[in-house]
């Protein structure tokens, strides 16, 4: 049994003249990019719009793609990246009011809560329609954050590199997300 | 990806359609790009292979004007007087050689091999047709 090529092999390939990879690697990802732009946007038709665009970008780009990074990472850059300026155009991204200009958590309380959202589900025995709605009402980084690690099962590391932001913060957004979802469960 | 199992949210589907609408898209701006690089570089193409060809006659002719190849024959009749007097057969061949010539043929070579490189890389895709609509 032949197993699948990596991203890399197939990008690597692409660049050297197989249509056919780069074919591959939009199957591979389409569905992804799509569920991933719905959940920050909550709109079908934007979410197709966004796709489109990060399809056209990762086709345009991919001569650029560092091979010593994941391909996902780096793909799921270039669809937060569009996702938040296709918001910000928008003027529909609620952008949170802790967030500094440069993307950083300005907020240094202890967040001694670090209760994973699987736990938070359980629970609140909630079914996962109610949770989807509920995570519209975050901020978009947070709604974001949650979408990369329980959405897509990125770590918080390639989490970090996919918002552009250091590990510290993305931990204390991860963590500030959850508290902002149990409040919001609660509330 | 990482270790991180907890894939609790659900991915949304897309509608029905979409998902071809999405790489129907794509496709048509990647036919679109591949057929105008298939007419830019069809055009600096045959510009290169003109050059080429013009730069190779104008080397060929400086080449003959220059009186080198006469040196150059020395080596078959008398092998050792270029020995005997390499520096100055050097200094001779460095300022008679046509190097402007030579550099202009080259880089018209580069050019044509170059075009054709992406004539080919794009013309497969250039040719294809948006798939039609299931």
């Amino acid at each position: 049994m032949t197993s699948q090529p990596t991203d890399q092999k197939l990008a690597a390939e692409y660049l050297l003249g197989s249509d056919e990879a780069l074919d591959q690697l939009i199957e591979r990802y389409l569905d992804r990019i799509y569920a991933f732009t719905h959940r920050i946007t909550q709109n079908s038709a934007d979410a197709r719009d966004i796709t489109q665009e990060v399809l056209v970008k990762v086709w345009r780009k991919i001569g650029s793609y560092d091979s010593n990074y994941a391909f996902s990472t780096w793909v799921f850059t270039i669809a937060k990246n569009s996702s938040f300026d296709f918001l910000r155009k928008k003027k529909q991204a609620v952008f949170s009011d802790f967030t500094n200009a440069l993307g950083e958590n300005l907020l240094e309380e202890s967040l001694e809560d670090n209760s994973p959202l699987l736990e938070i589900v359980a629970d609140r025995k909630l079914d996962k329609d109610h949770l989807e709605k509920v995570l519209t009402k975050l901020p978009i980084e947070y709604r974001t954050i949650l979408s990369l690690r329980y959405g897509e099962g990125f770590t918080l590391t390639e989490i970090a590199k996919i918002m552009g932001k250091p590990i510290n913060t993305t931990k204390s957004q991860s963590r500030r997300a959850l508290l902002e979802l149990r409040k919001l469960l609660t509330s | 990806m990482g270790n991180n199992s907890d894939h609790i949210l659900s991915a949304e589907k897309m509608p029905a359609g979409a998902r071809d609408n999405l790489i129907r898209g794509l496709e048509s701006k990647r036919i679109k790009s591949a057929r105008w690089n298939l007419a830019i570089f069809l055009g600096v193409g045959i510009a290169a292979l003109a050059a080429t060809i013009v730069a190779i006659m104008l080397f060929t002719d400086e080449f003959a004007q220059s009186g080198i190849h006469q040196y150059l024959s020395l080596i078959l009749t008398d092998a050792d007087a270029i020995f005997d007097f390499w520096q100055d057969f050097l200094i001779i061949f460095a300022e008679s050689f046509p190097i402007a010539a030579l550099i202009a043929a080259l880089a018209a070579i580069v050019a044509f091999l170059y075009s054709i490189k992406i004539i080919f890389r794009n013309i497969k895709t250039a040719m294809a047709k948006v798939r039609l609509a299931k």
